[in-house]
This record gives C-alpha cells, structure tokens and sequence, in this order.
C-alpha cells in the first residue's frame, strides 16, 4: 500500500477506536465506524469490489447477535428476569458465599444464553439491586458486581455466538461452531474458574457470611427500567448524564405487570432460548447457517408473545440495535485497510520467528499479543487484527488452529484487564456509574490484574494440554 | 451433539436460576425463608426481624 494511503488506513483506524472507546456526547459507535469506512472508500482504499466479501464475514455474525439481544428484549419485556434477583438470594439459604457463587454461575449462563454485552446489561441492574436491598455495605458490594461484570464478560469464550468478534474471528478461519466449541469450552471453563475463584479468595473478608432473609411474602422486583441500562436509569431519575451509548445497547420492552408474566409463558420463553442456543449446534453440524437459526429462535419468541400476550413485533422493529450490522461492516472494513496497510507486518514476522512451528509458543505468543491489542485499542478490532495476521504467518493447521483459540482466550480474558479492553466492561463501569457506585478505573485495574493474568494463563495452559488430545 | 446436550443441561441450570421458584409465591406460599423484595430499593422489608444480618 502507497505511503499516503497508508497513513489515510492509520489515521482512520485510530480515530475510529478512539471515538468508539470514548464515544463523546453518547455517539454511537456505529458512526465512528460507518464513517471511517466510508472514507475509506472514498480514498480508494478500500475497493469496493472487497466489499461483498468483507460484508459476508460480518453479516451472518451481526444477524447472530441481533437476533439474540432481540430475543433478551421479549423476555425481559415480559418480565422473566424480574425473578433473578429474589432467586439468587432465595437459592443462597441465608449464606454470603453461596451467593457469590450463584451471581457467577448466573453470570455465566445469562452470557452462555444470550451474549456479553447482554448480559452485563441485563445482570449488572439486577446485582445492584440484590446488594442494594440486602443492604450490604460498599465493600460488601464489590465481590458480587467484580465477579458478575469479569465472570459474565469472559463467558463469551466457551462457545464463540456469546460475543460479535468470537463469530467474526470465527468466520475469518473458517471454523465451525462444534469444533470451536469442542477446543475451547474446557480451557474457557478453566480460566473462568480461575478467575472466579480469586476473585473469592481476594475478596473473602468482604463477603458477608450471613445475608438476611424475611418472611414476607416475595415480591418479583422492579419494573423493568431497572435493567435498561442508560436509559432506563435516566428514566428512572438516576444521574444518566453524558453517558455514552453503548452500539450493543437496547432499549427494553414496556414491561408488563407481573401478572402478564405466567409462569406458563416464562418456562416456554426460556425453553425456546435453551433450544435455540443448543440448536445452534445440532444446525450448524448440518450445514445450516446459525444466523438462520438464530432468526428462527426470535421469531418464535416474539410469535409466542403475540399469541400469549397480544403483543405483536412492533417493539422490536422499532428498538431492536440493527445499527449493530453498520458497526461490525464498518469497524471490518476499518481493519481490513489498515491490516492491508502493513501496520502489524514487523509484529507478525517476530511472531513468526518465535512460533516457528511450535503450538506452546503459538499458544501463549499469541494469548500474550491479544491481551496487549485489547489493553491498547480494545478487543474487537484486536481479535480481527489477530486472526488476519494468522492467516500471514503460514503455520501448520494444528498450530493455526491453537493460535487462534488462543487470540480468543486473550482477547476475551487477557482484555479484562483494563476496562477499555472490552465494550461489556465500559458498559458495565457506566452502569456503575449511573447507579451512584463508585468503582474508578484505578479500583477496577488493581482488580483485574489481581485475578486475571491467573485467569488467561490458566486458560492457556489447559488449552495447550486440552488440544494436544486432538492434534 | 455433545454440545447440543450440554447446553440444554446449562439451561436447566438457567430455568432454575432465573424462573420463579413455584406458582405457590404468587399465591403467598413461599415458606419463611423467602425474602421480601419490594418495589423501591431501600432494603428489605421489615428488615429488624433478622437475626443474622451481616451489617
């Protein structure tokens, strides 16, 4: 690439990241990234030739992760996690420690379910509010909202649909969704345990070892407003200001009162998820396009509603993020150029000298690199620049292919490290920060570096040891 | 197909987590152990009859 158009791709990309990670006065990060693709099709940069091709890796991807937050919004439209809360204490018998460990086994499911971003949208109001009514003091609080935003976020490892760049990278290579999953769901397991587990013991004085319990009759909680994230604390008269907008973020369904909300409807509407999500598999071993799949899963959650509730698909045409397609064609076209440009070339040849074939090296060089893209531009430009630059080093399929989980696991748990490494950690700070608790960056760094080093070389290694059964 | 399995596992696990406990709490049927979680954010409801709160 000519020199002024290299630094056209540079000039962009680092704009584009800037802006999507800063996101001033709420910009949504789908313009940013529209924008500098825009431009760079302008410039010629980027032919518009590649653009069906580009388009093709990212679509499929997007329309996954659309039609899970569209299935997120019917069911806590219709009230489902409205119980979550009052579960995880009711399920914790009166003891601290089981409480803990039932907001990460939450946290996990609610990503393995649905997607990061989700997740931390939709758990984070729900573990302010458990912590808030029990009570408990400040530092009491931390454990539980640590281990539910760096639990849920790193979650999106094991399965690869929980997180937009996993499906991406995922398309890039050319993996199947079994294969990924039969690679990376032990060593994603591994580095959450781990992560969890110091978590506890870092903060096992702060954790109460009683929580207090009543013997009124249960309430099924807030409305949900209590969950929407930015907005919804704006309506509910929390300070909202100059919060950014998340390109994830949605707006939740008008609730409905908790009598609409049958028990019947919420066990089938947590049934269709369930299938959806395992269907994923059974269809993607068929040659079906998951995407597809996950269209069915949503159509039919919205058609239940409407047969159940009356409620027809008007609120999701209307709030559904569809501007999530232009931010991942946008932010791909943004990193296609700049790839192109050479910027990682020098990067890629020395970690090809030290790969040179051997899959230890691959898999830790390659976690280590990750981590580091993430920390500096956060991970979903991260994990594109990290599977292209694979496709330049010529490795041997069995080393390729642990090179690539191993970009998962760094961009996925090596990016927790500072809170602009992932979207889902920022959203989860502005939550914090609407909610009136103040977690500074300075507390959450001192945190994760604490657990989550640990956390991704615990990952690695049983990823090393996991994949040499296979290769 | 062994994921397909796995997942409708963890979802058993998620319906537990997230769903009501039994139609008897609407009705009021909870036993005593339950907490009660009222519409504001001020803490439990009646929260001086607790005996082992932790603050």
């Amino acid at each position: 690439m000519p020199p002024f158009e290299a630094i056209v791709a540079w000039s962009v990309f680092a704009a584009a990241v800037i802006l999507i990670i800063w996101r001033p006065r709420g910009l949504s990060e789908a313009i940013p990234a529209a924008a500098g693709a825009l431009a760079l099709i302008g410039f010629g940069i980027v032919p518009p030739g590649d653009l069906l091709d580009l388009f093709n890796i990212v679509g499929g991807a997007a329309l996954t992760i659309l039609s899970t937050i569209a299935m997120s919004i019917v069911m806590d439209g219709i009230g489902v996690f409205r119980w979550a809360a009052h579960n995880l204490v009711r399920l914790s018998r009166g003891s601290g420690v089981l409480l803990y460990w039932n907001v990460v086994l939450l946290c996990f499911l609610m990503t393995l379910f649905f997607n990061n971003d989700g997740s931390i949208l939709i758990t984070t109001p729900i573990l302010i509010r458990m912590v808030s009514m029990l009570r408990f003091k400040p530092h009491q609080k931390l454990p539980y909202l640590f281990a539910g935003a760096l639990v849920a976020t790193a979650s999106s490892a094991p399965i690869g649909v929980s997180n937009l760049a996993n499906l991406i990278a995922m398309r890039i290579v050319g993996l199947d969704l079994g294969t990924y999953a039969l690679y990376m769901f032990l060593p994603s397991l591994a580095g959450i345990g781990c992560i969890a587990g110091l978590l506890f013991l870092m903060f096992r004085r702060d954790i109460p070892r009683n929580i207090p319990l009543s013997s009124h009759p249960l309430h099924p909680g807030p409305p949900a407003p209590m969950r929407q994230g930015y907005r919804g604390a704006r309506s509910a008269g929390k300070p909202a200001e100059g919060l950014p907008v998340h390109p994830l973020k949605y707006d939740t369904a008008q609730t409905l009162p908790p009598e609409a909300g049958s028990f019947g409807l919420i066990r089938l509407t947590i049934g269709i998820v369930v299938l959806t999500r395992a269907g994923f598999f059974l269809g993607s071993g068929m040659g079906i396009p998951i995407e597809w799949i996950g269209i069915a899963g949503a159509a039919a959650l919205v058609a239940v509603r409407w047969l159940w509730l009356g409620r027809g698909p008007k609120d999701l045409v209307t709030q559904a993020p569809w501007h999530i397609i232009v931010f991942a064609f946008g932010i791909y076209v943004i990193v296609h150029a700049f790839h192109q440009s050479g910027a990682v070339d020098a990067a890629v040849d020395f970690l090809s000298r030290q790969i040179d074939g051997d899959r230890f090296a691959a898999i830790f060089w390659m976690g280590g690199w990750l981590t580091l893209l993430s920390v500096l531009m956060n991970n979903l430009p991260a994990v594109m620049i990290g599977t292209l630059s694979l496709a330049d080093m010529q490795l041997e399929p069995a080393v390729m292919q642990s090179a690539y989980m191993a970009n998962i696991l760094g961009s996925d748990i090596g990016a927790l490290l500072v809170p602009v490494g992932t979207l889902a950690s920022l959203l989860w700070m502005f939550i914090l920060r609407s909610h009136r608790i103040p977690v500074t960056w300075g507390k959450y760094v001192k945190v994760a570096f604490a657990v989550v080093p640990a956390g991704l070389a615990v990952s690695l290694f049983t990823l090393y040891f996991w994949t040499g059964l296979f290769f | 197909m062994i994921f397909f399995v796995v997942m409708l596992a963890a979802g058993l696990a998620f319906y537990h987590l997230v769903s009501p406990g039994a139609p008897a709490a609407i009705a009021g049927r909870e036993p005593a152990s339950a907490p009660a979680f009222s519409q504001d954010q001020g803490g439990l409801v009646n929260r001086e009859a607790t005996t082992n709160a932790s603050v």
